[in-house]
């Protein structure tokens, strides 16, 4: 099932990667964001189905945060991409029910594998 | 963020807490000490009040003893005057009572002052007198008992037992005063003892209470101290934590980075064999990325490798992701911990062991088997990956002898220490690395 996501990671390289991977999963990238604010302003014009989210972004913002005003106000759900997901962190997202955490480097399987437990 | 100065700090925050506990051992052996003396001082104290105690009882016995004296020898002149008035048998017996009494009297006085020169020497002249005296009683009284009333008058009459009297007044005066001056003094001294011991309770008491305080003080001291110590470990181990995390979000990132220039140029390149090799490549990062994911995983035991894990779950992705349905993955894997060193070569050679596998030993169309073992073998551990497939050529080398992979293989293996076997099963292919437990 083709999906509409966001996309929002602070590494341009990486952000180009993993949007390949998705279009190449058969997904559509709606948006891409390198920080919180820009994410968020994204996410209300284009509503996506779900949001690909690095925790650190850029300007120093928090993709924990920008997943709960996700989750709340659009409630739009949260794949999270990240090289620093500690079990705290997993209890403290368990509430705005993230569709999963994949740990760095990210494969294709990996990806594949949390997004067709979503759909 | 620790310098020299820190360590300064700690050393003498070390010797803050030696010599607050040494002043402590001090202060309580001192108030140990203290008790001693004190308890002996207090005995001492305690008898030499008893003493003085019992020098005035032994004044005031003389004292009495004195006044008993002259009762009695007044006693002695009435009765005496009785009988001469009376000639009544009853004052008699009276007179010769208070003789005896008063006789009584003056020994008793005698030997408590023995041990006094001056009083006596008025002892003596007290005696004397009082001899005198009874003596006349005595001759008055045998007067008037031979009947001769006017005898005994004229005895008494001529005053010398009258003066003898007097002068055992004067005598007995004198004894008394000296007495009462000995008392007196005796009397001070024991109130000047009551109030030195008193004064030395007090003062002990104090001194007791200065050392308890201290005690205390360098007490709180020290645990001021070690509360202080236990803080600042704290606080470096939650630096640290912080630290380690930091690093390993920056190793997983940079992998990350590699891997996706690497993917990236791996889709933009046309050419299969190009894209093939892009992708072995990628599939090598991948490999050296799960090693760090295991050995750094947050909050996990940093430094022990769980080769079994790994093995497992390594060979299962890298079969699933080959898309490959119709090879079904064995494995006999144990709980292999594994020095850090010894991690990231194993994971690259079992990484190509299991992709040389997959590619000659699972041909495409046709159902294969690939078995992935890891065991402890003596004092050695040993990796093993055999496929069911086609099998070796007869030069007995394997396929793709002189590849990267191959020449990979044994390099890794060197670096492990250990040997790389080519095994010949009945079917397929079968390939061991024996390496030993630990590092030489």
């Amino acid at each position: 099932m083709m999906m509409r996501i966001l996309v929002v990671e602070d590494d341009a390289l990486i952000a180009l990667d993993i949007v390949g991977l998705l279009e190449d999963l058969g997904h559509q990238v709606v948006a891409e964001a390198a920080d919180a604010d820009t994410a968020w302003a994204l996410a209300e014009d284009e509503r996506p189905d779900l949001a690909l989210v690095d925790i650190r972004l850029a300007r120093n913002t928090d993709g924990g945060k920008l997943a709960q005003q996700l989750y709340s106000r659009l409630g739009v759900r949260s794949l999270f991409v990240s090289g620093s997901i500690t079990e705290e962190f997993r209890r403290a997202m368990a509430a705005i029910n993230p569709i999963g955490f994949i740990g760095k480097p990210v494969t294709r399987r990996s990806l594949d594998d949390a997004l067709a437990a979503c759909s | 963020m620790l310098g020299a100065g820190a360590e300064d700090r700690d050393e003498s925050r070390g010797h803050d807490r030696q010599s607050a506990r040494e002043r402590g051992f001090r202060l309580l052996a001192g108030t140990v000490a203290c008790l001693f003396l004190a308890f002996a001082a207090l005995g001492g104290a305690f008898l030499w009040y008893d003493a003085s105690e019992a020098s005035v009882t032994h004044t005031h016995e003389v004292r009495s003893g004195i006044g008993d004296l002259l009762q009695d020898l007044t006693a002695a002149e009435s009765a005496q005057r009785g009988y001469v008035l009376t000639g009544d048998r009853r004052f008699a017996a009276e007179a010769d009572k208070a003789e005896q009494e008063a006789e009584a009297d003056l020994k008793a006085i005698e030997t408590l002052t023995q041990d006094n020169p001056a009083q006596q020497t008025r002892v003596r002249i007290v005696r004397q007198d009082m001899n005198v005296r009874l003596n006349v009683i005595d001759s008055v009284m045998a007067a008037r008992a031979a009947g001769a009333p006017v005898a005994a008058i004229r005895i008494m009459r001529q005053g010398v037992g009258r003066a003898a009297m007097a002068a055992v007044r004067r005598q007995v005066v004198e004894l008394d005063a000296a007495e009462r001056d000995l008392e007196a003094r005796r009397k001070s001294t024991t109130a000047t003892i009551r109030v030195i011991i008193l004064l030395a309770l007090v003062a002990f008491a104090a001194v007791l209470a200065g050392l308890f305080i201290r005690a205390v003080r360098d007490i709180d001291l020290d645990r001021r101290a070690e509360a202080a110590v236990a803080e600042r470990l704290r606080r470096l181990l939650a630096d640290r934590t912080l630290l380690l995390d930091e690093v390993n979000h920056r190793v997983k990132n940079s992998l990350q980075q590699v891997a996706s220039v690497v993917r990236l140029q791996s889709r933009a390149v046309a050419h299969p064999d190009a894209r093939a090799a892009l992708d072995k490549t990628l599939d090598r990062i991948m490999a050296v990325g799960r090693v760090h994911e295991q050995l750094y995983k947050v909050g996990g035991e940093i430094g022990q490798f769980d080769a079994g894990l790994f093995a497992e779950a390594l060979a299962r992705e890298l079969v699933e992701s080959l898309g490959r349905e119709d090879v079904v993955l064995e494995t006999d894997v144990s709980a292999v911990s594994l020095d850090v060193r010894q991690a990231v070569p194993l994971a690259l050679i079992l990484n190509e062991l299991i992709t040389n596998a997959l590619k000659y030993g699972c041909p495409l169309g046709k159902a294969g088997r690939i078995r992935v073992v890891l065991v402890a073998d003596g004092m050695n551990y040993r990796l093993g990956v055999a496929d069911e497939g086609p099998g070796l050529p007869d030069g007995g080398l394997p396929q793709g002898a002189k590849s990267l992979g191959m020449r990979a293989i044994h390099a890794l293996t060197r670096q492990l220490e250990g040997e790389f076997v080519v095994e010949q099963p009945r079917t397929g292919a079968a390939f061991s690395v024996v390496f030993p437990r630990s590092p030489a």
